[in-house]
């Protein structure tokens, strides 16, 4: 599942279709729990939430028409189309021309917002006494990038000097098919390449997802999986949370997800467990741990006036704390394909290594170039030129990042030129004929394939013809009526 | 690039804060500012000891505060403009100087500019007027409706370019379109100006005494240097005349031109001006008089009856200017500008910005000179704001949130 | 101004009119509306991740901010039911509106003023746009913030702050920053504040308490105040009712089609008079018309005062709309 995969939306979209799939007793089963439906809610796009919204509080069905009167004219597609995602995903229920909400996901989503319903529902702190060692945020933030590091860069190899992961962190690469079994060890497979130039939030949800097919696999209850999931993901950084209302499978999901650095525990087996940043930040969205609001927000205005940083919402002081210089962008691209990057990090490093040339190494600084051959090697590997592009804006300096566009259009345009450089065969399965008999016969066949738009080739003076797979039936239909037509007009004779 | 000249003949009017001193073209030393040596402005930039560039920073902010420090008073302006925008479309308008070219760079600016004006003086009137091959044309009449001057803009193309311009000309069909100007509006003339040349049929000073006989203001943005002839013009008749640097200079300078100018002569009269406070209609789509097109939407002219379908404009049928009650309360903040905020140090009674809720920086250090910098204290409130706050309103929002 | 795409945060102001004698007024009662504006925040919040939210309360006396606010108001709870975001929120909103409420109960005894209460609404709206000014001013130029405004005002309109009001209505419009209405109570519709959703294009709701109340309020703002830039370029918005821009004259507050203004101060006259009483201008007897054809004399001209801020002010106040 792992090989299509390139922005943070597919995944999303994933996730989602991966709920689709689900049986209508599975989904209610999931739709009781605020924090999933909360989590559920916040996959949707823009205006599918805006029509749950709207009808979270309507107690009536209404006309499925109305709804879509609801669009202005120009965009009453795109509304149709997300009324059908919401249907798919169960939220929606149609009958008779109506449409509601779906009475658990509302009840609960209501919930979710007045902050009724079960109390165990966004987690249980703990509140036994906390082991002497301090788990701070920073604290936690470096365990977790350490641990996903250590994995990342187990998957580029570079783990010789350091321990491989676990057995079951190794089960899940293998069976992501991010990685394979080789003479020599485990060696990276092309999405496993691809999987490296995603943000980190795909990357988990990559992770997230590839643990419930596991899970359906060894025959555990999906949804108890699911729920403890969402719930997970709407905990708050930095606190513990009780282990003592979990279930087994729950127990053993927060074992593994230990291990992948998404969570935290003094021991196994410890009462409590502490969220990451890796998961916290899959419902807070990009890097702040805390969302939209922070309370440490006081405002600073600096001593000049207005060079002040910020504060209101964003929260960006925290991220400040809990982000690796590398998370903040560090590459510089020049408009003649020369990259410098200000990292010291192998594994920044060696995912630079997959697109571009290296040319010198410096301590925390190394320069390159992006030239043909290096991208065409990325290519090869199946990485696409928006991966390439993406890495690259997203990890941009932040000198870069006030531009627009940020990358160069010249370097851009450039790799995509070097994607299409590859793709100038393109293979379609495809029928030749020839040896018509006569010229008649020859345009006859020519005009009629020429009205149905299949024909790939032709020549006239060879009197061949070459037409796609889907014509050739009409065409082969029309070849033998003609031969019949022919030969009952020779018997008549 | 010539460097920056201008001469300010209203003094409320500083732009250039790195000028040396108005109509002087000697440099510091005695010597011509060409024959001076060449400055490397990033030479200027002085670490302090702490290899800092903070004192720099701060003196950028200052610039910036200085910059739109203003004449507060309760000055009359004239709210009711009228305004003949001349653009040169000589040959010299194709140099390159400018990016892309000077005409493409004045016709993005010119449709700026306009924008501008109407949002600013909804109740004013515009008139374009190209001047090239020693003729002047005018393109649109005075109007009320930034559409009209808009799209003859964008129609003309005006691409074509030709010839010498004649500024004498152009200030002719001006003054005879101010003409029909009533007396309780002002008049003025603005002209983007490439050419260091005016071709023209006869006495430019004689047009010169005209424009003064008949109060009309001339300002200009010259595109590439100083005009003894130019700059007479305007001095004598009460404008401005600036020399744009590059092209952020030169929407500085044409956007100076936006707020209504001071009313400084004595002749102007004080009118009852007829309007018309036009209804909102809807529900049927019917025919605009304006552009002849069906919509839903439009205004319902009192006088006549017939539709236009967007305000401040002139009635096409009846004349009659109709603007909303909205309109007419935009062009308040003009009349009452709020007063300049002072930069205070120390304590002060607001923890935080009054506007935005910042939290003050600590002053780094009290024996600095920068400490407790960037509060700025309204005089009537006595409420403290940020820096960043303090242009806001006073540029944006014209209101002191602790006033009202 | 570039699109909104669907990706890029918002950032919502809510400005909350705690001015308890207007509530007092109201079939829906300050505790009912909060209750409702609070689960209106929460989904807001829900939306995205990145979306901003300040909140704001005034009365007549003071307009404070509540959230963000310098501390933290919720303590650490054992019962979790409530995503631990929204109960931050939720808590320092609540707690600040109690605090306002109490402290406008205390000084209501001792200041004995009168009771007819306006909230200092143009304040309100003014600080609101410092804040939207600084958030857009430190987010960086790749991400766009989208802001809005949404008002629930149980106040009745002041007449003193029309043009404070008109002005923060325009820079609003300049920064294409919308200005949701909720009006919940007061005698009448708020003309001033109808006015400031039309012209930034936001929406202008009076909440219909005559149906018991209830969640009619929070259905209302589910549906039209929690759209974003983006989501308002898809989904149709409530048609206003046809807003009347007609002017009132300042002589005899005559609603006017056709008046005559005064060209130095744009007071309005439904009838020609020699001498605005606005400014003290002498007029000169003649109607000017834009499109008079012919130049004209001045008859008498000499104007020496410039406008009265105070006497102006007063008189301009009272050009509202019918």
């Amino acid at each position: 599942m792992a090989t299509q995969m390139g922005s943070e939306e597919e995944f999303k979209s994933t996730i989602a279709e991966y709920l689709e799939s689900l049986p209508t007793q599975f989904c209610r089963r999931v739709f009781s729990n605020p924090a999933a439906c909360l989590a559920i809610f916040r996959l949707l796009s823009t205006v599918g939430k805006q029509l749950v919204m709207s009808m979270l509080y309507l107690d009536s069905a209404i006309k499925l028409q109305d709804v879509y009167q609801w669009a202005k004219v120009d965009h009453q597609p795109l509304v149709r189309s997300k009324v059908h995602q919401l249907r798919k995903l169960q939220i929606l229920t149609e009958e008779k021309g109506t449409v509601s909400l779906n009475p658990i996901f509302r009840e609960q989503l209501r919930n979710a917002l007045t902050g009724g319903g079960d109390f165990s529902s966004f987690g249980i702190p703990y509140t036994g006494a906390v082991s002497n060692r301090g788990v701070s945020k920073k604290w936690l933030a470096s365990y977790a990038n350490d641990r996903w590091e250590a994995i990342l860069h187990f998957m580029v190899g570079h783990s010789a000097d350091a321990e491989p992961p676990s057995e079951s962190v190794r089960g899940i690469l293998r069976m992501s098919k991010l990685m394979e079994n080789s003479e020599e060890g485990m060696k990276i497979t092309n999405s496993g390449f691809q999987f490296l130039l995603q943000d980190s939030s795909s990357q988990v949800w990559t992770v997230l997802l590839q643990y419930l097919r596991l899970a359906e696999m060894q025959d555990m209850d999906v949804v108890e999986v699911l729920n403890f999931m969402f719930q997970l993901v709407s905990l708050q950084l930095g606190r513990p949370y009780s282990t003592e209302a979990l279930t087994r499978n729950q127990r053993k999901m927060l074992a593994e997800l230990c291990s992948f650095g998404l969570l935290y525990q003094d021991s196994v087996g410890a009462p409590q467990f502490y969220p990451t940043h890796l998961i916290t930040s899959l419902s807070s969205g990009s890097a702040s741990h805390s969302g939209p609001s922070s309370t440490d927000s006081a405002t600073v205005v600096g001593a000049g006036g207005g060079t002040g940083r910020s504060a209101i919402p964003t929260g960006s002081k925290a991220t400040g704390e809990l982000a690796k210089p590398s998370d903040q962008g560090f590459i510089i691209l020049e408009t003649n394909c020369r990259m410098y990057a200000y990292t010291n990090s192998a594994l920044q490093i060696a995912i630079l290594n997959l697109f571009v040339h290296l040319v010198n190494r410096f301590p925390n600084f190394i320069t390159g170039a992006l030239t043909r051959d290096s991208v065409r090697r990325a290519l090869s590997r199946g990485i696409t030129a928006d991966q390439i592009i993406t890495f690259l804006t997203t990890h941009a300096h932040p000198q870069m990042q006030g531009r627009t566009p940020v990358l160069p259009i010249t370097v851009t345009d450039q790799i995509r030129l070097w994607e299409q450089e590859r793709n100038r065969l393109r293979p379609t399965p495809a029928y030749f004929y020839k040896d018509f008999g006569q010229k008649q016969e020859y345009e006859r066949m020519f005009k009629y394939a020429q009205d149905i738009g299949v024909i790939l080739w032709a020549s006239n003076e060879k009197r061949q013809l070459v037409v796609t797979r889907q014509g050739h039936a009409k065409i082969a239909e029309l070849v033998k009526s003609q031969r019949a037509a022919a030969a009952a007009a020779a018997a008549a004779k | 690039m010539a460097k920056g000249i201008k001469e300010p003949a209203d003094d409320d009017d500083y732009i250039d804060i790195d000028d040396t001193g108005p109509g002087d073209l000697k440099g510091a030393d005695g010597g011509y500012a060409w024959e001076e040596e060449y400055k490397r402005s990033w030479d200027v930039i002085q670490e302090d000891a702490s290899g800092s560039i903070q004192s720099i920073v701060l003196g950028i902010n200052d610039q910036k505060r200085h910059r739109r420090v203003r004449d507060t008073e309760a000055i009359q302006r004239g709210i009711i403009r009228h305004v003949v925008l001349i653009i040169d479309q000589s040959e010299n308008m194709n140099l390159r100087d400018l990016m892309p070219t000077r005409i493409q760079a004045t016709l993005t600016m010119v449709t700026a500019f306009i924008g501008e004006y109407f949002d600013q003086n909804p109740i004013s009137q515009l008139s374009v007027i190209a001047t090239k091959d020693g003729l002047a044309e005018k393109l649109t009449d005075l109007s009320g409706n930034p559409m009209d001057h808009l799209g003859a803009l964008k129609d003309k193309a005006n691409k074509d370019l030709a010839g010498e311009p004649s500024l004498q000309n152009a200030l002719e069909l001006a003054m005879h379109t101010l003409k029909r100007a009533p007396t309780h509006g002002s008049r003025e003339v603005v002209c983007v100006m490439g050419s260091l040349t005016t071709c023209d049929p006869g006495d430019i000073a004689q047009t010169l005494e005209a424009l003064k006989a008949s109060q009309v203001r001339v300002s200009m943005v010259h595109l590439a240097a100083e005009v003894h002839v130019f700059k007479r013009i305007c001095r004598e008749t009460g404008g401005v005349f600036y020399v744009a640097q590059n092209e952020d200079n030169m929407k500085d300078l044409l956007f100076e031109n936006v707020p209504p100018p001071p009313i400084v002569s004595a002749r102007a009269t004080a009118d009852m001006i007829q309007m018309g406070f036009p209804i909102k209609a809807g529900g049927v789509p019917t025919p605009c008089v304006c552009h002849h097109e069906l919509g839903f939407v439009g205004y319902i002219c009192p006088r006549c009856k017939s539709k236009v379908c967007s305000l401040p404009t002139d009635c096409d049928v009846c004349g009659l200017p109709l603007v909303s009650a909205p309109h007419l309360a935009r062009s308040y903040h003009h009349l009452f500008p709020e007063e300049n905020f002072k930069e205070v140090g120390g304590d002060s009674v607001d923890s935080a910005c009054f506007g935005c809720g910042a939290v003050w920086a600590e002053p780094p250090n009290d024996t600095e000179p920068g400490g407790g910098r960037g509060k700025y204290r309204c005089p009537r409130c006595k409420h403290d704001y940020c820096l960043e706050c303090d242009i806001f309103i006073h540029e944006t929002l014209h209101n002191c949130p602790g006033c009202v | 101004m570039s699109e909104p795409l669907e990706s890029d945060p918002s950032l919502l102001v809510v400005i909350l009119d705690v001015n308890g004698w207007a509530w007092t007024q109201s079939p829906l009662t300050i505790d009912n509306a909060l209750q409702q504006m609070i689960i209106f925040i929460n989904a807001y919040l829900a939306l995205k991740p990145e979306n901003k939210l300040v909140v704001l309360a005034s009365n007549k006396r003071e307009c404070k901010c509540l959230y963000p606010a310098d501390r933290n108001q919720a303590p650490i709870e054992r019962d979790i039911r409530i995503y631990e975001q929204f109960r931050v929120v939720d808590a320092t909103v609540l707690s600040g509106v109690q605090a306002m409420l109490s402290d406008a109960a205390a000084t209501m005894i001792e200041g004995e003023e009168d009771e007819e209460g306006q909230t200092l609404m143009s304040r309100a709206l003014s600080k609101a746009l410092c804040h939207i000014h600084r958030v857009e001013a430190e987010s960086s130029a790749a991400v766009k913030v989208w802001s809005r405004i949404l008002v629930i005002s149980a106040a009745d309109d002041s007449p003193r702050e029309y043009i404070a009001l008109m002005n923060t209505i325009f820079a609003a419009q300049r920064m294409g920053v919308l200005i949701d209405i909720c009006k919940v109570s007061g005698k009448s519709d708020s003309v001033f504040l109808q006015q400031a959703a039309e012209i930034t294009g936001g929406n202008y709701l009076k909440v219909d308490t005559t149906r018991g109340g209830g969640e009619s309020m929070l259905q209302t703002l589910m549906f039209t105040c929690l759209a974003d830039h983006y989501t308002r370029e898809v989904l149709v918005s409530p048609t206003s009712e046809t807003i009347d821009f007609r002017a009132t004259c300042f002589c005899h507050k005559r609603i006017v089609d056709i008046g005559f203004v005064c060209s130095v101060c744009l007071s309005i006259f439904c009838e020609l008079t020699p001498v605005c009483s606005t400014c003290q201008t002498k007029f000169s007897f003649r109607v000017a018309r834009a499109d008079s054809a012919a130049p004209h004399q001045a008859v008498n001209g000499s104007l020496k005062q410039s406008p009265k801020p105070a006497a102006a002010t007063a008189a301009m106040s009272t050009l509202t709309l019918s």
